[in-house]
This record gives C-alpha cells, sequence and structure tokens, in this order.
C-alpha cells in the first residue's frame, strides 16, 4: 500500500521569528513543505529554505486566496494541511496521520484551534478547516478570510482525537498592524458582495478589534440574522462577537436578552450561558447570575464545533459563582466554589486569590496560612509563589517566607533558587535581613549587578543589619549603570540620611522621578510591618523597619517639593483608605466623627 | 350632691405603707373598705385608725375573690381601687372629686406613675390603669391575678363610656427594689398564675402577665416563650400590646438574642412608630452589638419623639436624659469628647438626677491630671446649693481618683470630723494622697477595732507607713490586721506591702480577682503618688504567672499615670499569651505614637483594626496619626523649600484636603 502523503503548505510575510517554531512542529509528520512568501524583508525566506527547499515567491495583489490556491497549486500530497507561521501543530492530542490513513469517504477535517488568550493559560477552542485532500475541486475563496469551498456535503470530518493546533498570542502592536490592513480587504470585499453573512461577519470583528462598536454592532447583527446553523462554526462566533460589542458599548441589557434568546437556541452551549452570567454580574444582580454560572457548568463542554472559552463549563464558572456567592453574602459557599475551581484547574490561579483573601479575613492570618497548608495549596511551588506574594502584600512577609519554604523540594532545584530573589525580599521584611543577604549573594552576580529592585533589597538588608558601608558600596555600584543613577542617587541618600553620612546634593531633573520612586517603594515596603501575629508568623524587626521608613520620609521631605507631594499623597491615600472603610461602616453616625 | 367615693383595697402585712396610703386620702374618700387577707403585723390597727371598715377574708390564692369582697362592702357610688404601696398625690384629690361628678363616664383610666430603681437613684414610669368606676353589682372581678373588671364592665353595660382621668394620679413605690425585695410576691404571683393559665390558656392577658412575672423572676426563657404566644396574632388596638412589645425586647435583651430584639422592635415600630422607648431600647441593643451606626440613628429618633400616650407607660429617660446620655457614650466612642460632654450636659439638664451624666462630665475633664480646670467647669455644669450637692461630687471625683480635687469638695460638703465615717476614710484617703500622713493618720485612728471600717482603715495605715519606710509600724499593723482574721486574698496583699523591699523575699504570691482589685487600686495610689520603684516591687512579689495573667491591667494603669516604657513591657508580656487582643495592640499604638514611632504605631492601629473592626476608634486614631504626620513633614519641608509654591498651597488647604 502506497503511503498516503499530507503536505504543509503556508503562505508567510515576514515571520522570522515565528517561522521556524512553527516548522518544528511538523518536522516528521508531513512529508512536503510548501512555502510561499508574499514579500518579506526580513529573514524569513532563509528559515523557510532551512526546512524545505520548496520555497516560492509570490507577488501579492490584496487577495489571500489567490496566494493560498498558488501555494496550492504547488503541493503534490494526496492530503493538505495548512498552517499560519504563528500557529503550531500539537500532536500530543492525537496522531494526524491516523486521520488520512483510512482514506475514507471524507474529503476534509476540521482541526481544534486552541487561542492563547494571554499568558494566564487561559485559551479559546474553535474548530477551522485546515486538512483536506489535494484536488483541483478545493481551491480558496474569498481575498480575505478566505474559505476552502467543498462541494460535496457530508464530506467534512471533526477531528475529535487529532491534532490540536495551538495559536500564540501576537504582541498588541502586530496584531494592529494586521488589522490595519484586513479592514481595507474586508471593506473592499463588502463593497463588492454586500448581502454576504460572512464578511459582515468579518467586518464586524475588525471595527470590534478597532475598538469601534458602533460601526461592529449592525454588521454582526447582520451576520447573525443572516447565517444559519448549517454554518453553526460562524454563527456561535458570531453571537459571541455581538455580545462582546453590546458588552464594550455599555449596552449590557440588550446583552442580556442575545444571552437569553441565543441560550434558547443552543441550550447545551456552556459560554453563552457563562457570557450571560458575565453580564448580570456586572449589573449587580448576583443571584441571577449565579443560576446563569450554575446552567453554564450542567452544560458540560460543547460539541467541538462550538467556538468555546475553555472553563467557561468548569472553573471559569466556578470562580464567578464564588463571586456572586461572596456577594451575597455567603462566604462559605463562596469558599466552596472557589475551590472547587481552582481543582478543577491548577494552572487557574485566581481563586487562590479570592480563597487568601477568605480565609485571612475569617482565620486571621495564621489560621489563613495553617488552612492554605491543610488544603495542600503548598504543595506545588507556583500555588507557593503566589501565596506568598498575597502574604507579602497583605503585610505577613514571615508568613510569605514560610509558604517559600514549604513549597516541595521535588519542584527542581532549580526553580527553587529562581525563587531566591522573592525569599531574600520577604526575609529582609521579616526582620531576617542576614539570610536575605545569603540568599542574594548565591545569585550570580552579573545577574543581579545591574537589577536595581534586587539591589534596593539588598541595601535595605544591609542598612537593617547596621552594615552603612556595605550598603553605600552597593549602591555606587548601581551609579555604575549610566540608566540607573537615578535610583541609586535615591537609594545613596537614604543610605546617608540612615548612616548620618552627609546629603548628596539635588540629583538633577531627570534623575528625580527614578529617585523618587525607588525611596517610595522602599518606605510602601517597610511601611508594611507588622505587630508580632498570633502564632506562626515570626516577629519582625519593627524598630529597624519602622525607623528606616521614618529614614525614607526623610529623604522624600527633602529631596524636592515634588518628592514631598508623593509622599504628601500616598500619606493622604492611606488616610483616605481608612475613611473610606470607617465610613462604609458608620455611615449614619457620620455626625459624630466627621 | 350626692357622688359618694368608696375606697377598696385588700392588704396583708401592709402595716408601712398603709399609713401612707390612707393618709393621701384621707378626707376625700367617703368610706374606706378594708379586705384583709391575714395579716401578722398592725395593718388592721392602721386601718382602724383612718375609720376603715376592715374585712377578714380568708386568702384563697384568688385576687378577683378578695377584691369582690371588698365590693361588697362597698356602699358609695364610685370606687377607687390602690394598693397599700400607692397613694394619691395632692392634686389627685381634687381631680378625683372632680371626676366622680361627670354624668357620662362609667369608669376612668388612671395614671399611676411607678417608681423603679434602688433609692439613691428613683426613675419613674407612668402607666394608665383602670381604678375608678361606679359600683354596680354586676360590676365585679375576673381573673386570680391581675384581676380585670374593664371587660366584666362593658359586657354588662355595652355603652358603658370609659376616660382617662387627667389630673388624677397615683404614686406607686411597689417596685422599688427593697420592697419588691422584702416580699416574696414573685412566686406567689407565678404560682397562682400558671394554675389559673392551665384553666383558660386562651387569655392573652394572663399569659401577658405571667410573662411579666417570669420576667420579674428573671427567668427570661420561659417568659420569652409566653410573650411571644401572648403577642400571636393579637389585635394591634390592645391596650397592653406597646407594653408587651417592651417586654419581649427586654428579654430578648437579657437573653442576649440580639437580632431578635432588634427585629421586634422594628416590628413594634411599625405598629407604634412614636413609641421612644422601643427606639432607646433598640439603640442599647445595638449598643452592645458594636453596631454603633444604628445605636446612634434609634438614639437620635428617640429623642425626636413626641409626648407620648399613657398606655405606652413610658420608661421615663427615654426621649430626654437616658438617649442623650447614650448618645454621650457614643460621642466617646467615637473620639469626639467635646460631643460627648455636650450630650451629658444636655441629658443632666433635663434630669439633674442623672448621677451616670454627671460622672461621665467628672471623668472628661480630667480632674486628676488638671483638677483647676475641671473645677472651673464643673462649677460651670452644677450648682453647688446644698452640702449634699457637694458631697456627692466628692465621690464621684474620689472614683476618679482625683484626690486633690475630692478633698476640697468632701471638706465642703462635710467639714472637719462631722462627716460620716465613709466620708471620713475617702477624707483619710485623700490626704494620704496629698503626702499629709499626721491628719490622715488622725483620722484614721478614730476608728475603733469593732468598727466595719476598722479593716480598711488600717489597711490605709499600713499603706501609709509603707510610704514612710516605718518596718517596725507597718509588722504592728499587718499582726493587728492578720488577727482579724483577713479573707485569703486579703491576706497576701497585706503580706505583699509586708515583704515588698526586704532584701529577703517572702513567698511569691499568687492573687484572684478579688485581691487584685485591692491591689490594684493600691498601686494606683502609688503610682499617683510617684512612687513608681513602690509601686513595681509590689508587683514584683506576684509570682510570673499571675504577673503574666494582670500584664494587661498593669499596662492600663502604667500608661494611664505616664509610664509608657513600663507599661509597653506589660503590654508586650500581655500579648504574649494573647496576641489577638485589639485594645491592648490599639493601646500600644497609642505609646508608640506618643514615643514619635509612627511607622510601628501605624501597624498596631492598623493591627488594631484587623482584629476589630467595629471600634470607631481604630479607624479614627489611624487617620488622625496619618494626617499628623502629613502636618509635621508639610512643616519640615516648608522649612527647607520656604519659597515653594506648590508646598504653600498644601499648607493652605490643610491636611484634610
Amino acid at each position: 500500500m502506497t503511503k498516503v502523503t499530507i503536505g504543509l503548505s503556508m503562505i508567510v510575510r515576514n515571520e522570522e521569528s515565528n517561522l521556524a517554531r512553527c516548522l518544528e512542529s511538523v518536522r516528521g509528520l508531513v512529508d512536503e513543505i510548501v512555502i510561499v512568501d508574499t514579500g518579506s524583508s526580513d529573514r524569513t525566506v532563509d528559515v523557510a529554505r532551512r526546512y524545505t527547499d520548496k520555497v516560492f515567491n509570490f507577488q501579492w495583489n490584496d487577495d489571500f486566496s489567490a496566494a493560498r490556491n498558488y501555494a496550492l497549486d504547488r503541493t503534490r500530497s494526496r492530503w493538505v494541511l495548512y498552517l499560519d507561521a504563528d500557529e503550531e501543530l500539537d500532536a500530543s492530542s492525537g496522531d494526524i496521520r491516523s486521520l488520512v490513513d483510512g482514506e475514507g469517504e471524507l474529503e476534509a477535517y476540521f482541526l481544534p484551534l486552541f487561542n492563547q488568550d494571554d499568558h494566564s493559560g487561559n485559551y479559546c477552542r474553535y474548530m477551522v478547516l485546515r486538512l483536506f485532500r489535494n484536488s483541483p475541486g478545493h481551491r480558496f475563496q474569498g481575498r480575505i478570510h478566505e474559505q476552502l469551498a467543498i462541494s460535496r456535503a457530508g464530506s467534512v470530518g471533526i477531528a475529535e482525537d487529532g491534532p490540536v493546533i495551538q495559536h500564540r498570542p501576537a504582541s498588541g502592536k502586530g496584531r494592529n498592524r494586521k488589522r490595519g490592513r484586513n479592514l481595507h480587504l474586508i471593506r473592499q470585499a463588502v463593497s463588492e458582495d454586500p448581502d454576504n453573512p460572512f464578511l459582515q461577519y468579518y467586518l464586524g470583528i475588525e471595527w470590534l478589534g478597532l475598538g469601534r462598536p458602533h460601526l461592529a454592532l449592525p454588521c454582526l447583527q447582520r451576520s447573525c440574522r443572516d447565517l444559519t446553523d448549517d454554518h453553526l462554526l460562524f454563527r456561535v462566533s458570531a453571537v459571541r462577537y455581538l455580545v462582546n460589542c453590546l458588552n464594550y458599548m455599555g449596552s449590557l441589557h440588550e446583552a442580556i436578552c442575545v444571552c437569553m434568546e441565543e441560550s434558547l437556541r443552543y441550550p447545551s452551549y456552556s459560554d453563552i450561558f457563562f457570557e450571560g452570567g458575565l453580564l448580570l454580574e456586572q449589573i449587580g444582580e448576583f443571584e441571577a447570575a449565579a443560576r446563569w454560572f450554575s446552567e453554564a457548568l450542567n452544560c458540560g463542554p460543547p460539541p467541538l464545533l462550538y467556538r468555546h472559552t475553555a472553563g467557561t463549563e468548569s472553573f471559569l464558572a466556578l470562580h464567578h459563582l464564588g463571586h456572586c456567592h461572596e456577594k451575597m453574602g455567603m462566604a462559605g459557599e463562596a469558599k466552596d466554589y472557589y475551590i472547587k475551581s481552582h481543582k478543577s484547574n491548577p494552572d487557574y490561579v485566581y481563586p487562590l486569590c479570592n480563597l487568601f483573601l477568605i480565609y485571612i479575613s475569617k482565620l486571621g492570618p495564621s489560621g489563613a496560612f495553617e488552612r492554605v497548608r491543610e488544603e495542600g495549596y503548598l504543595s506545588t511551588l507556583r500555588q507557593a509563589e503566589i501565596l506568598a506574594s498575597l502574604f507579602f502584600e497583605a503585610g505577613y512577609p514571615g508568613l510569605a517566607c514560610t509558604c517559600l519554604e514549604e513549597a516541595p523540594p521535588e519542584a527542581g532545584v532549580l526553580s527553587r533558587n529562581g525563587l531566591a530573589p522573592q525569599l531574600a525580599r520577604y526575609s529582609i521584611y521579616a526582620g531576617r535581613s542576614d539570610k536575605a543577604l545569603s540568599l542574594l549573594e548565591n545569585i550570580a552576580w552579573e545577574s543581579r549587578k545591574d537589577d536595581p529592585y534586587l539591589a534596593a533589597d539588598e541595601i535595605v538588608a544591609l542598612l537593617l543589619t547596621g552594615d552603612y558601608s556595605g550598603a553605600k558600596k552597593r549602591a555606587l555600584e548601581l551609579w555604575r549603570q549610566p540608566g540607573l543613577r537615578g535610583r541609586a542617587w535615591g537609594l545613596l541618600n537614604l543610605v546617608s540620611i540612615t548612616g548620618n553620612h552627609s546629603w548628596c546634593g539635588y540629583p538633577g531633573k531627570d534623575m528625580e522621578p527614578a529617585a523618587i520612586e525607588t525611596v517610595m517603594a522602599v518606605l510602601e515596603k517597610c511601611m508594611r510591618i507588622c505587630p508580632p501575629q498570633p502564632g506562626g508568623d515570626t516577629s519582625p524587626d519593627n524598630r529597624g523597619l519602622g525607623r528606616l521608613a521614618q529614614k525614607a520620609m526623610e529623604v522624600l521631605t527633602r529631596i524636592s517639593p515634588r518628592s514631598f507631594k508623593d509622599l504628601w499623597d500616598y500619606l493622604g491615600d492611606r488616610a483616605t483608605e481608612v475613611k473610606q472603610a470607617m465610613d462604609g461602616r458608620f455611615t449614619s453616625a457620620g455626625r459624630l466623627y466627621q | 350632691m350626692g357622688s359618694k367615693i368608696s375606697l377598696c383595697m385588700i392588704v396583708k402585712d401592709e402595716e408601712q405603707n398603709l399609713r401612707k396610703c390612707l393618709s393621701s386620702v384621707d378626707g376625700v374618700v367617703d368610706e374606706i373598705i378594708v379586705v384583709e387577707t391575714g395579716s401578722t403585723d398592725g395593718t388592721p390597727g392602721v386601718a382602724a385608725e383612718f375609720g376603715a371598715r376592715v374585712l377578714s377574708f380568708h386568702w384563697n390564692d384568688n385576687f378577683s375573690d378578695a377584691r369582690n369582697a371588698s365590693l361588697e362592702g362597698a356602699t358609695g357610688d364610685w370606687i377607687l381601687f390602690l394598693d397599700a404601696d400607692e397613694e394619691l398625690t395632692a392634686e389627685g384629690r381634687e381631680a378625683l372629686r372632680r371626676a366622680t361628678l361627670d354624668e357620662t363616664v362609667e369608669g376612668y383610666f388612671i395614671k399611676v406613675i411607678n417608681y423603679l430603681g434602688s433609692e439613691g437613684r428613683v426613675e419613674t414610669c407612668p402607666d394608665l390603669i383602670f381604678r375608678l368606676f361606679r359600683n354596680r353589682p354586676e360590676y365585679r372581678f375576673r381573673g386570680a391575678i391581675h384581676e380585670q373588671i374593664v371587660d366584666v364592665i362593658l359586657e354588662k353595660n355595652s355603652r358603658a363610656n370609659y376616660r382617662v382621668a387627667e389630673d388624677l394620679v397615683i404614686l406607686h413605690y411597689g417596685y422599688l427594689s427593697r420592697q419588691i425585695e422584702e416580699k416574696d410576691k414573685k412566686n406567689r404571683n407565678l404560682s397562682i398564675l400558671s394554675r389559673e393559665l392551665a384553666q383558660s390558656p386562651d387569655n392573652r392577658l394572663l399569659r401577658y402577665h405571667y410573662g411579666v412575672e417570669l420576667f420579674r423572676a428573671e427567668r427570661y426563657r420561659e417568659a420569652a416563650e409566653e410573650f411571644v404566644r401572648a403577642a400571636n396574632g393579637i389585635d394591634p388596638q390592645t391596650i397592653y400590646l406597646p407594653k408587651l412589645l417592651r417586654y419581649i425586647v427586654l428579654t430578648y435583651q437579657a437573653l442576649s438574642l440580639h437580632e431578635k430584639a432588634v427585629e421586634t422592635v422594628r416590628l413594634g415600630l411599625g405598629l407604634f412608630p412614636d413609641y421612644a422607648d422601643l427606639y432607646y431600647y433598640g439603640g442599647l441593643v445595638c449598643l452592645d452589638q458594636k453596631d454603633y451606626s444604628g445605636a446612634y440613628n434609634f438614639f437620635q429618633d428617640a429623642l425626636s419623639m413626641p409626648d407620648q400616650p399613657a398606655y405606652y407607660a413610658p420608661f421615663s429617660g427615654s426621649r430626654g436624659f437616658r438617649s442623650l446620655y447614650n448618645l454621650g457614650r457614643l460621642a466617646e466612642i467615637f473620639c469626639n469628647d467635646e460631643e460627648a460632654i455636650n450630650y451629658y450636659i444636655r441629658s443632666l439638664q433635663d434630669n439633674s438626677f442623672f448621677t451616670s451624666a454627671l460622672e461621665s462630665i467628672a471623668r472628661l475633664l480630667r480632674p486628676r491630671e488638671d483638677p483647676e480646670y475641671a473645677k472651673k467647669c464643673l462649677e460651670q455644669v452644677c450648682e453647688f446649693c446644698t452640702p449634699q450637692a457637694y458631697l456627692m461630687m466628692g465621690q464621684i471625683l474620689f472614683n476618679q481618683s482625683a484626690y486633690q480635687l475630692a478633698l476640697e469638695y468632701l471638706e465642703k460638703g462635710a467639714p472637719g470630723r462631722e462627716a460620716s465615717p465613709e466620708t471620713l476614710l475617702w477624707k483619710a484617703i485623700c490626704l494620704i494622697q496629698q503626702r499629709r500622713y499626721l491628719e490622715a493618720l488622725r483620722i484614721l485612728n478614730g476608728f475603733a477595732p469593732g468598727h466595719h471600717l476598722y479593716p480598711l482603715a488600717t489597711l490605709n495605715k499600713v499603706f501609709c507607713f509603707w510610704l514612710r519606710n516605718n518596718r517596725r509600724k507597718l509588722r504592728e499593723l499587718t499582726e493587728d490586721l492578720f488577727a482579724l482574721g483577713l479573707s485569703a486574698e486579703t491576706k497576701a496583699v497585706v503580706s505583699l506591702f509586708r515583704n515588698s523591699g526586704m532584701k529577703r523575699r517572702g513567698p511569691e504570691y499568687n492573687l484572684g480577682d478579688e485581691g487584685m482589685s485591692l491591689l490594684m487600686d493600691l498601686v494606683m495610689r502609688a503610682l499617683d503618688m510617684g512612687e513608681i520603684e513602690r509601686a513595681v516591687s509590689l508587683l514584683n512579689g506576684l509570682t510570673r504567672a499571675c504577673q503574666r495573667q494582670n500584664a494587661r491591667t498593669f499596662g492600663k494603669l502604667f500608661f494611664q499615670y505616664g509610664y509608657p516604657e513600663l507599661a509597653e513591657g506589660y503590654f508586650l508580656m500581655y500579648l504574649d499569651s494573647d496576641p489577638g487582643c485589639a485594645e491592648t495592640q490599639f493601646t500600644l499604638a497609642g505609646i508608640k505614637e506618643d514615643q514619635g514611632h509612627y511607622p510601628e504605631a501605624i501597624s498596631l492601629y492598623r493591627r488594631a483594626l484587623e482584629l476589630d473592626s467595629r471600634e470607631p476608634r481604630h479607624y479614627i486614631r489611624l487617620i488622625r496619626l496619618y494626617e499628623k504626620m502629613r502636618r509635621e513633614l508639610l512643616e519640615e519641608a516648608i522649612a527647607r523649600y520656604p519659597d515653594s509654591p506648590s508646598l504653600n498651597d498644601l499648607l493652605k488647604g490643610g491636611p484634610a484636603q
């Protein structure tokens, strides 16, 4: 039996930074690679040539289909896979070859595409038609958002267990560059074919992406109206963009109406219930929102053809259920939802913050610490790191240290050491400057020499141990870096004032902002000192930290009227926070204290 | 002019009260019928003195039967009922006559003013009771206790017209606690009522009265049950409903069911939105719960209420001095002493005998720290026209440990040796505090061994000689005291004095509450005299555990008397065992603030706030500290950059922005 061949077919332009990763991902999986360059000015073609000799040039003519079809014409394999340069094939979930080997009736496959939203691990999944038989009839149509014309109905399969395509998030700049280009092409296409719901859909998305929801709205409404469930993939997407668009415009109630209508049409589509829940949450209808989130949970994951944001049927819905219950004054239930949310996706860390806040207000700091430890949240490094930073921000540096120290050693020595800067910082404010200094010493000098934040921590630690000359030396080292002189100057003056040395003088306008920012950062951290805690937390060196805070204030009072204004505002903001908390609690008795 | 009035009474062992009662109606009523239910004292004789017809009646646990027996004997056109512990006011005599001349009226509700509280502090509470009605044979009492006749008359004569007799006032002393204690009425009433209630379980009024008796017997849980049963489905027009609602609130409060109490207050206010007592008690419950916002609203609302109808049986002061006093407490809680003093003064203006307000004013004037200023202010607030007034102020100041000023007032109230033994002892203590030992000892030596103040007087002599380092006298006097057979606790305190400062330490002592409060008083007096080392040496005679346990009290004392460093040490010792004590963190914060360690003070205030976010002072002191820091730093900045326009703008804008 002859081998069924697969060819990767791509069009690229200025993708030198992405292309290699894409091509690496198909290494050994495809038999042929065809790359059509549409006019790169960077080294894209060189990268391409490292992987294949079928690299062609195509004169760009504002028509995506023409370019893609040009590439198809040069692909010899029986099946064609097509990818964009910022995508990768992830074969860990399934083998691509098993899809084509049988050579059954099917003409093409939808593959799931996972669109990473950001770096939080959130992603959106939808199906794309990217694998098809290489036959002359299968050619792209449309100048932009080109679609493959598959003539025979019912001949497209959904690759349930096949490989998936991972799409990397683009940088904001790159995204906008593409948008501008796309808008031009789409508007041209729409003017030629004004009733095409697909084009309306794409035009709506472009306007939305450019921050023009009023222009997007009619397009999305038309596409929702005109698309049928024969194009479920598009229609469902259009609905979600429509909801986003209305939300963006502040028409929350209309957006809710859309969700309600569509939830009747797609009663098991978790995302629509989730979106509805979000909207209700925004208008403060927490009880109703909770019902919608519960419904999203009941839906379970939608079929592959539905555009789906991972977690709307599980951890995201659970997280929001927690939030709604908290708002309804049911902290106990809220807590359970947060726990479930985090459990159902340990990479999703936000519920941990909510849990932390509930625990700390109910159990106090050491109680909260005991609880997170009991519940196993310190058993992975990532969780421990997050909890440590939460404890630190809340003013419990000792507990922050313990979080990191209790993190599992099996997580790898490397990653443990990667947290050394954090552990050092927390140690300083927990009154263990000696330990902090030895931790910092273990970090290679080269990598900490020019890090102004590490330097600031180190100087604070030195000051707290009374080593003024060491502190001064460190600040002077920082001074050698021309870009860091403002910071160095701020720290030098802090050292001077603390050690009763002479004042360094005014640094000049250029350096002033950085100097102020640096001293301010030290002040804020010092002001987070805590009195002895019940149980657990060790008592920090309050006197030392308090003294340093006072010195930092002295420096800020002295640098310039501007630096004093920052200090003034900082103290004023703290007072306002307390006032607001007080007003919230004692509204009607205000006359007694205002 | 034939309108003959028969006074009817049932009495038992009322010799003392009866005379007062009968004198008040002498000459107003035309006949007196006294049903006597088995007195063992001179009651029948007193009755006879006033010309009463005394009918002997065999007590059968049924008040109605007894009352009806008196009615049988009455021949007048009108019946007036009084209890022996009641009397008619002088104005009421004329009013009584007038009332019985009105042809259209069948019966009158009469205002009864109940006197409450112990004798030193009497409060009044008016009520409206049916006590005067036409004498007709078909009008007879019903109910074994809290006997009723109102509804009986209405049953017999549906057109009967009732009025409130406006100027007719009866004073009732029976609630004065001493008199209540004198009698075992409570249990008697309870057993009668419960028996009767078993017979007619649907009688709301009976159930209400039963609840009241349970409440008086401090059986709150049962009282709550009965009250709620009486109130369920009641006709909102029922005359005693306001009182019932107030009882329910009081009962829930006594049971610490705060939420239910407030719920009842709100329910009651739905029916009687002008009922001042409900606002007042709502305020008290909120205050207990540290719901200061709610408390403030309730007390303000109570103040704004109009005159109360008599069937509310309004408690005195709810619309006035009591609510004002509590608003003063609230103002103190919000660190607003000036406003607090204003409220206390208004409270005193409403009721010049309300000593709680006066005590608070005296305390806020800090008479120990600044006697001259306090004196000046007090003379403005109070008119001292009697020796009693001076004495009272002297006592208040004594309780505030303002010995110098206290002595001045005590002397004015009771010069020289003319004072009561208690006053003499106070004077002696004040003299010791002024180091006028000889004068003090002269007074203290006047207490002879059998006198009930002799041990205290001797203890003060011990204190004197301890201050003067006279070991011999100290030993003698302590031997003397031991010989009296003191309690173990007191003995331990005396031993502390005896052993303090000795090179060879005696055993270390462990004191309980009793000994500790005695010792604290003496330590405080030593501190008042600046005898810091002596004070510390006394405390060092206690075991470590005992010191640790009471460290917070020591800390407060040392802080109050201006020894913040020592106070800090004790507070830290205390926090070791109870780190979650918001109050201690807060006080420590104050010490740090005074010492100029602002960041530490901030962290302590924040901690206190975290531990107890219901206390307004935790917020207020923190806000004030931030503002103080801003002001101080601004001054520094301006000194450095005097010409900076932006800094000068800040100066003008003030720290509040």
